[in-house]
C-alpha cells in the first residue's frame, strides 16, 4: 500500500506539473488582465519562496518530506494559506456524500436486481430496465439541474450545499450533523443513479448466469424454498464481483460526483481540486489527490478483505 | 412388477425456442419397481436428462410438459407430480426426501461458498430433523457410511478442497441423507476417472442392497449399464426405441440403434487391427424433426415409405421386452400399416 501511495504522489506530482508554466505565470496573466501593474521583483521573489525555479524533483522532495515527517501539506498558492485546514472537512464530507451514495447504490439496486433476475421478462424486469437505462444514460449534472428545479418548483426550497446557512460556518454540533443529514438525500441521489443503474444491470444479468448453475439446480432437488435458495445461492455468488469492485466504485463516485458538486454546490473536494488543477496550484491539487488516493487504497483493501470473508476460495488459496 | 415406486405415462417436455419447438422428450413411458434398479442409456443430447427434470419438475419454466408421472408413497395416495406447482410445497417434500438426485459434475453440483457439512445439514434439516445437532450427527454418520476419512472434519471443508470422487462421495452422501425411496443418478460416474469411478459405482451397490432404494442411473456408458442395472430402456431424439433387462440388452438386442450401440463397444480378444465399429452420421437436432423413426437417416435396415412416414411405437414383441422398430411386423401392425413390397424383416 505505502509504494502504491508513493507512485501515485510521484505521478500526481508529475501530471499536475506537465502543463506549460505555474502558478506564478497564471497569476502574472490573471494580474495582467485585469490591468494590475506587474510587479516583477515581486513574482521573482514568490517563485524563490514556493521554490518553482527549482527542478521538479526538487519541488516534489520539497513537498513530501515535510508531508512524511511533519503531517505538513505546504502552503497553498491560491488561497494564500496551508493546505491542509482547507482540505481536511471538505476531504470528510466527500467521504461523508460518497459513502452515503454507495450505500444508497446497494440498497436500491440490490432488490431491483433480485426483482428484475427472478421475474425476467415481466414488465417489472422491463419497466426497471427502461429506467436503468435513462439513468445511465443521463448525466448526473442534467439530473442535478432537474431536481433543482422540483425542489424550488413544487417544495418552494432552494436545495444546494450541505447545511443551512446558520450551520455554514457553525462549529461541529449534533445539530450541524442532524441538518447535514437532512441535506443528504439529494446529492446522494443525484451522485448514485447512475451507479444504481449500471449496478442493476451488472447484478441482474450475474444472478441471471448465477441461476443457470448446477448448484442452484441441486439446492433446488433437495426441496429448498425457492426465495430461500436465491438469496443462499446464487446472490451470495453473484455479489462476489460487486464486492471486489466497491474499491473502484469509490474513486468513481468521488470524482464522478465532481460537477455534480459544483452543480448542487456541495463543499467536497471536487470543486476546490478542480480550481486547485486549472490555477496550477501544485501543492493543494497534489495533496488531494494523494488523500484522495489514500481513501481509495483503503477502501480497494476493504474490498478485499471483505471478498475474503465472503470467498472461501479465496481465503485458502495459500495455507493449504 | 408388483409393486410400482414410479410411473411414467407418455411423458413429453417440449421447448419453444427460437428455432422452433424442441421436442426434448417425446412421449415415453416406463415404470420402475420398489428397490428395482433402472438404466436410462442414450448418447448425449437424447433427452435423457431432461426426462428425469421433468420428473422432478426441474425442467425450465417455458417447458410444454404434458404425460402423467405417479408417485407412489410407501403410505399415502399416489401423487401425480406433473400436476404439482413446480415451486409448490407438495413437490419441495418429494424432492431430496422421496426423490434424491445425484448430478454428472461433482465441481461444479456443490456451491463454493459453502462448506460441505452445511450444504448437507441442510437437506436433512427440511427433511428429517430441525435439530441442529442431530442434523450433524446424520450428516457425519453419513459421510463416514460413503468411505471419508476424517468425517468431522470434512464437515467443515469447501468443495474446492475435495478431491473429484471425495465430492461425489459427499454428493452421494447428500442425496442419501433423507432415505429417499428413488435415487435418480445422472452421469454419476462420467466426470471420474476410471479407478475412482469403479469405487464409485461399488459403493451405489453397498448402499442400495443397504438403504434398499430403487436407482434409477441416466447414462450413456455401457459398463455402467453392464454393472449396475437390472432393466434398460434405450433412448434415442427423446424417444425410448427399447426396453428390456439387461441381459437381453447385451445378448438379444432388437432395435437397430441398440444394436450398433452394442457393436461399438470394444472387445478384448478381436483382431487387433479391426477398426472400432460406430454408427454413421450424428444425432440430430430435435428442432422442428419430420415425421417418422428419429433414427431412419442413419438405420441400416431403414424400409423407405414407412420408416420414414410415421412414428414406430413401442410394442412389446415377447415377455419383458419392447422395441419401437418398423422391422418388427408386430410394430407395423400396431400402427395399422402394411410392410411395403419388398422390404426385408429380418436385420
Amino acid at each position: 500500500m505505502g509504494i502504491v501511495l508513493f507512485m501515485v504522489s510521484i505521478l500526481s506530482f508529475y501530471i499536475i506539473n506537465l502543463p506549460p508554466g505555474s502558478w506564478i505565470e497564471n497569476y502574472e496573466s490573471e494580474l495582467e488582465a485585469s490591468g494590475d501593474i506587474v510587479d516583477a521583483a515581486e513574482l521573482q521573489f514568490l517563485r524563490q519562496r514556493y521554490g518553482l525555479d527549482r527542478p521538479l524533483h526538487e519541488q516534489y522532495i520539497r513537498w513530501i518530506i515535510p508531508l512524511i515527517t511533519e503531517g505538513d501539506f505546504g502552503q497553498s498558492f491560491e488561497w494564500g494559506q496551508p493546505v491542509w485546514p482547507l482540505i481536511n472537512e471538505r476531504l470528510f464530507l466527500t467521504m461523508t456524500v460518497s459513502l452515503a451514495s454507495i450505500i444508497f447504490v446497494y440498497v436500491v439496486s440490490v432488490p431491483i436486481a433480485l426483482y428484475s433476475a427472478i421475474n425476467q421478462y415481466s414488465i417489472g424486469d422491463y419497466f426497471f430496465s427502461f429506467m436503468g437505462l435513462i439513468g445511465l444514460a443521463t448525466p448526473n449534472f442534467l439530473i442535478a439541474l432537474v431536481f433543482m428545479i422540483i425542489m424550488l418548483r413544487v417544495f418552494g426550497v432552494t436545495p444546494g450545499g450541505l447545511f443551512s446557512p446558520e450551520y455554514l460556518r457553525a462549529p461541529w454540533s449534533l445539530a450541524k450533523f442532524w441538518d447535514m443529514l437532512t441535506h443528504l438525500p439529494v446529492p446522494v441521489v443525484v451522485i448514485g443513479t447512475a451507479g444504481t443503474a449500471g449496478l442493476i444491470r451488472i447484478l441482474r444479468a450475474q444472478l441471471l448466469d448465477e441461476f443457470q448453475k448446477q448448484y442452484v439446480i441441486t439446492a433446488r432437488a433437495k426441496g429448498l424454498r425457492e426465495r430461500f435458495l436465491i438469496i443462499k445461492y446464487p446472490l451470495r455468488m453473484a455479489f462476489n464481483p460487486i464486492v471486489s469492485s466497491i474499491g473502484s466504485l469509490l474513486p468513481q463516485i468521488v470524482s464522478g460526483s465532481a460537477i455534480v458538486s459544483i452543480v448542487l454546490g456541495l463543499p467536497t473536494t471536487g470543486p476546490l481540486l478542480l480550481r486547485a488543477l486549472i490555477a496550477q496550484d501544485t501543492y493543494a491539487a497534489a495533496s488531494m489527490l494523494l488523500m484522495l488516493s489514500v481513501l481509495t487504497v483503503v477502501g480497494v483493501f476493504i474490498s478485499d478483505l471483505l471478498l475474503m470473508w465472503l470467498d472461501p476460495r479465496i481465503r485458502y488459496e495459500r495455507g493449504n | 412388477m408388483t409393486d410400482v415406486l414410479l410411473q411414467v405415462e407418455d411423458l413429453k417436455t417440449h421447448l419453444p425456442l427460437e428455432e422452433g419447438l424442441l421436442k426434448a422428450v417425446d412421449g415415453i413411458s416406463f415404470s420402475i419397481g420398489r428397490g428395482q434398479t433402472m438404466g436410462l442409456v442414450g448418447e448425449s443430447g437424447c433427452g435423457k436428462s431432461m426426462a428425469v427434470n421433468t420428473i422432478m419438475r426441474l425442467a425450465p419454466n417455458f417447458a410444454q410438459i404434458e404425460g402423467v408421472v405417479t408417485y407412489y408413497p410407501a403410505a399415502g395416495e399416489p401423487i401425480d407430480i406433473t400436476a404439482l406447482d413446480p415451486y409448490g410445497p407438495e413437490i419441495r417434500e418429494i424432492r431430496g426426501g422421496e426423490i434424491a438426485m445425484i448430478f454428472q459434475e461433482p465441481m461444479t453440483s456443490f456451491s463454493p461458498l459453502h462448506t460441505i457439512g452445511n450444504q448437507i445439514i441442510e437437506a436433512i434439516r427440511i427433511h428429517r430433523t430441525t435439530d441442529q445437532k442431530e442434523a450433524t450427527k446424520i450428516a457425519i454418520d453419513l459421510l463416514q457410511r460413503v468411505g471419508m476419512s476424517n468425517p468431522k472434519q470434512r464437515m467443515s471443508e469447501y468443495p474446492h478442497q475435495l478431491s473429484g470422487g471425495m465430492r461425489q462421495r459427499a454428493m452421494i452422501a447428500m442425496a442419501l441423507s433423507c432415505e429417499p425411496s428413488l435415487l435418480i443418478a445422472d452421469e454419476p460416474t462420467t466426470a471420474l476417472d476410471v479407478t475412482v469411478q469403479a469405487q464409485v459405482l461399488q459403493l451405489m451397490r453397498d448402499l442400495q442392497s443397504e438403504f434398499g432404494m430403487s436407482i434409477l442411473y441416466i447414462t450413456h456408458d455401457l459398463g455402467v449399464i453392464a454393472r449396475m442395472v437390472q432393466v434398460v430402456a434405450v433412448m434415442y431424439l427423446g424417444r425410448i426405441v427399447e426396453f428390456t433387462d439387461v441381459d437381453s440388452l447385451f445378448y438379444d438386442a432388437r432395435h437397430p440403434y441398440t444394436k450398433a450401440l452394442i457393436q461399438s463397444i470394444p472387445k478384448i480378444g478381436k483382431k487387433s487391427r479391426a477398426r472400432l465399429e460406430s454408427i454413421r452420421g450424428a444425432v440430430p437436432v430435435p428442432i422442428n424433426r419430420p415425421p417418422g423413426c428419429g433414427f431412419y437417416p442413419r438405420c441400416s435396415a431403414a424400409i423407405d415409405g414407412l420408416c420414414n412416414r410415421v412414428d414406430p411405437p413401442l410394442v412389446q414383441i415377447e415377455d419383458d421386452h419392447a422395441v419401437a422398430c418398423f422391422v418388427y411386423p408386430e410394430v407395423v401392425e400396431a400402427v395399422g400399416e402394411t410392410m411395403p413390397e419388398g422390404a426385408t424383416h429380418a436385420v
